[in-house]
């Protein structure tokens, strides 16, 4: 397979060449995918796919052109460099695009080289049993379970190149609690991990999330409007700093010049509390990629360190035309630095607020205002998680909640692909009926 | 595409057996205040084989189109089914066979080359740049994509569809006097079709662009939304995405086999009798809608699925299996959005059927609340809790149009706020720009009039 990918990339930087490319950069990859799926509490679908992938990206002059296409022989290379060639031609001149310069030669493997098909049947069928003994009300809608193998390779005409082998298990669950004809609202997990060692109900959130949709099934709307806290799972967590990196220090954002922390670098943005990095060579991590899609390898990369702005997500491309630097990530694999709270401690904090467990809501607009509904949640009094809520929406301003964290909470969850805590913010508007 | 190739298969195909050649092309240009930041194309084709045993689907493909592949997913299908059965014994019996008949779109693709794209985004993003140079940015979207599919199936159906689409879109920014930027998107042009049949030149859409900048100067002076249930006006622009997002998922029959409140409710009145909702097939007074399907995924002709008759639940959107469950009679709503995808129940054309009122006597009626006028995200529940995100809106005092409004979010539970209509206008507004996203996305159309009802709207 690896000779396969590397004699398909040299053919397709030739042919580029040869097609009057002054730069390019190909990615080729196979990918093989097992999947097993349960509908509505039954197994139902089995599903292998392969895929090979060819990406090229041509400059001509500093014009851009890019073609994709899913297939390797010598005539979709040749198709595929004279598409990307005359698209560059196409488009306009930008210094800002360069090819990577070159990083050598690499070759990283990691996670599983053979699915265990059976062994991840046998998890899955554990995993629905225990559902049905522990939490008898949830009803299982949807479960996807998948074996990703990708081998690629990243080739470029300054002579880097890199291949990786990956492969790890994906679970995404989707259920509900139900009784009767009442329903809650749809509730889910996922994770990543590259082994089948532990019992799916026993990996990071999933029993909490379980036992949880069982007391959604009755649920009370909000009454009036109120501010106050909200306690923050780490899924959710992961949805608002997702929008605030997004709007903040995405490559989009900067170089339109509408990032309103554009201008922040080395400023304070959150409270002193919250630190944050994108961090993909964390061991915690199963199926990252070790290269940046421009070439370069990846490292750790800091976002806020204890609430002042260290660092954007600028790409290559990026960072060139904003005149700043260049991140060693561009995003995802987030880790925050734990807090000193226990789940407890911080629970014990609330006199009014809302256990928010999923958001769903309009994106944010840039300066953080936004509203939405808060998902497969719960009202806090007093310190005590009280009844399911339903038809509430929360609505604040995502900048100010940063500078308003009340408390972080001291353990880290690890999904597979993020290391976040529970967060305590301040000053959000509940309103409901 | 090789259709003969899969046709010489038909007599191989044993028990339930969906043997698709699938190939996905598409273009896009990204203009991000004058700077080129995507000039790409794509292009996936592939082989997929699924094959249903005992209760339980096999499913393997193959990137490309070689004949000599055609074997290997047939058998790599089967022999997935077999591993569920081999586990799980048969629990369900074959599905009953429908008949297939040979449809063929007539179609033959007329893709606009990437130059074509190119030219007309950066006519576009010049026009903006000189006329209106006091916008912090711009962003101009242009798209095309199409779909093409043969399909053969055991029971004897035989299909070829091309479903093309091509949409400009864009988006502008502005800088308020307290310094804060305000964004507003919107959709100048597009729906299904092919480029060429869509656009003609970019001077036709600086009308839109202007009007687009006009809204966006009084958004720049809008205020917040004052958070709680307000009687609101949805402009049609917005009708579509309620009748996907709020009501349409909740009838898909996967989720109301996984326990959407829907499944309680048919036969019942669900909504005011102004409210009537159908998922099209194809065929809207006799125009042809942006996602025209004749025949799905599983090889199904597809028919018109009348969800909501009059404010009653009618009937759901069905795949073979779903319909043979209900007892109920197949829709043809089975689609896969690439080679690589097994069918899912999925929405074609969704619309909330016009009425007879005007928009401007629904304004009237309103002493206060608000006419919403743009859209952006949206999501669904199994509760039929919806919300989606309000981009642009004005406020309603007196019955008459006040100052615009910021971003903002509006939920609630779908059937509920159905009961609330009160007003149907006599528009109609289709569109079919976005991605629906269900384990995989898919081109969908949406539709209807605008609509007066009481709505949970986010705020101060």
């Amino acid at each position: 397979m690896k000779n396969e990918l590397y004699k398909a990339a040299e053919f397709a930087l030739a042919e580029l060449k040869t097609q009057g490319a002054d730069g390019a950069e190909v990615t080729v990859s196979k990918q093989r995918t097992e999947e097993l799926n349960v509908d509505a509490g039954k197994f139902s679908l089995m599903r292998t796919t392969f895929n090979s992938t060819l990406t090229i990206r041509a400059l001509v002059g500093g014009r851009k052109g890019v073609f994709s296409l899913n297939a390797l022989d010598d005539a979709s290379v040749v198709k595929a460099a004279k598409s990307a060639v005359e698209s560059a031609l196409n488009s306009e001149p930008d210094d800002a695009e360069i090819i990577a310069d070159s990083i050598g030669e690499h070759d990283f493997s990691s996670g599983i080289a053979e699915p265990n098909l059976d062994k991840l049947y046998d998890r899955i069928d554990e995993y629905m049993k225990s559902v049905a003994a522990e939490f008898p009300k949830v009803d299982l809608m949807q479960i996807v379970t998948n074996v990703e193998m990708p081998a690629m390779l990243y080739a470029n005409s300054n002579g880097t190149r890199v291949f990786q082998q990956l492969g790890w298990y994906e679970f995404s669950g989707t259920f509900s609690g139900r009784d009767g004809e009442k329903t809650s609202s749809m509730s889910g997990y996922g994770f990543a991990v590259d082994d089948l060692e532990t019992p799916f109900l026993d990996i990071a959130e999933m029993r909490r999330i379980h036992r949880e949709a069982e007391a959604q099934i009755e649920t009370v709307p909000v009454s009036g409007k109120f501010v106050g806290k909200l306690l923050v799972a780490p899924d959710c967590v992961t949805t608002f700093l997702g929008s605030v990196l997004s709007n903040c220090v995405s490559t989009g954002s900067l170089i339109a010049g509408v990032s309103p922390w554009r201008d922040k670098l080395g400023e304070p943005v959150a409270n002193p509390r919250l630190s944050l990095a994108s961090d993909p060579l964390n061991p915690a991590f199963v199926g990252t990629s070790r290269l940046t899609s421009d070439g370069y390898l990846v490292g750790r990369q800091e976002i806020i360190a204890d609430g002042v702005l260290t660092g954007f997500l600028l790409s290559q491309y990026g960072a060139r035309k904003t005149g700043k630097s260049r991140a060693s990530s561009y995003g995802g694999s987030y880790v925050m630095a734990p807090g000193d709270k226990t789940f407890d401690e911080l629970l014990a904090s609330i006199d009014e607020g809302v256990l928010v467990n999923r958001f769903s809501g309009g994106s944010p607009a840039l300066n953080g205002e936004f509203s939405g509904v808060a998902k497969n949640s719960f009202m806090i009094r007093n310190g005590k998680i009280c009844e399911a809520v339903s038809e509430t929406m929360i609505s604040g301003n995502l900048l100010e909640m940063l500078t308003h964290v009340a408390g972080i909470g001291s353990e880290l969850i690890n999904d597979g692909s993020k290391l976040v805590p529970w967060v305590l913010f301040d000053g959000v508007t509940v309103s409901g009926k | 595409m090789q259709q003969d190739m899969l046709a010489a298969y038909k007599p191989k195909l044993a028990g339930h057996t969906e043997l698709r050649l699938h190939r996905n092309s598409g273009r896009n240009v990204l203009i991000v205040s004058g700077n080129v930041t995507t000039n790409s194309s794509s292009e996936s084709t592939g082989l997929s084989a699924r094959v249903y045993n005992g209760g339980y689907w096999g499913f393997a493909s193959a990137a490309g189109s070689d004949a000599k592949d055609v074997d290997g997913v047939l058998d790599a299908a089967a022999r997935n089914a077999a591993f569920l059965t081999s586990r799980l014994g048969t629990y369900k019996p074959d599905l009953t066979a429908l008949p297939g008949g040979f449809v063929t779109s007539g179609l033959v693709s007329r893709d606009a080359d990437q130059k074509t794209l190119l030219e007309f985004g950066r006519e576009l993003d010049a026009y903006i740049a000189k006329t209106y140079p006091n916008l912090t940015a711009r962003y101009v979207a242009v798209r095309s994509d199409f779909i093409e599919k043969s399909l053969v199936t055991s029971d004897g159906a035989d299909s070829y569809s091309l479903i093309p689409r091509a949409h400009v879109m864009c988006q502008l920014s502005a800088e308020t006097s307290d310094g804060v930027i305000v964004e507003l998107y919107d959709r100048l042009g597009g729906g299904g079709g092919f480029w060429g049949e869509l656009f003609t030149s970019p001077e036709s859409l600086y009308g839109k662009l202007d009007a687009l900048y006009e809204t966006l100067m009084k958004k720049r002076d809008g205020v917040f939304t004052n958070a709680g249930v307000r009687d609101v006006v949805l402009d049609s622009e917005l009708a579509g995405i309620l009748a996907h997002e709020a009501i349409g998922h909740t009838t898909e029959a996967d989720l109301v086999l996984g326990g959407s409140v829907a499944g309680a409710f048919l036969g019942k009145a669900v909504a005011s009798e102004l409210v009537t909702l159908v998922d099209f097939a194809n065929t809207y007074e006799g125009a042809e809608c942006p996602q025209p399907i004749y025949v799905d995924d599983e090889g199904v002709i597809a028919s018109d699925a009348r969800i909501i008759e009059n404010g009653v639940l009618r009937c759901f959107m069905h795949n073979r299996e779903s319909a043979a469950h209900f007892n109920h009679a197949p829709t043809g709503n089975a689609r896969a959005y690439s080679f690589s995808d097994e069918p899912l129940i999925r929405m074609r054309n969704t619309a909330i059927l016009p009425g007879s009122d005007k928009l401007d006597a629904m304004i009237a009626s309103i002493d206060d609340g608000y006419y919403l006028t743009h859209t952006g995200n949206g999501q669904a529940d199994l509760t039929s809790e919806f919300m989606f995100g309000v981009n642009m809106g004005y406020e309603i005092k007196n019955g008459k149009l006040g100052r615009a409004i910021r971003d903002t979010t509006i939920s609630g539970v779908a059937f509920d706020l159905l009961k609330s209509v009160t007003m149907v206008s006599d528009e109609m507004t289709w569109n079919s720009s976005g991605m629906c996203g269900k384990k995989q996305p898919m081109p969908v159309g949406m539709g209807g009039p605008s609509i007066k009802c009481k709505v949970n709207i986010g705020g101060r």
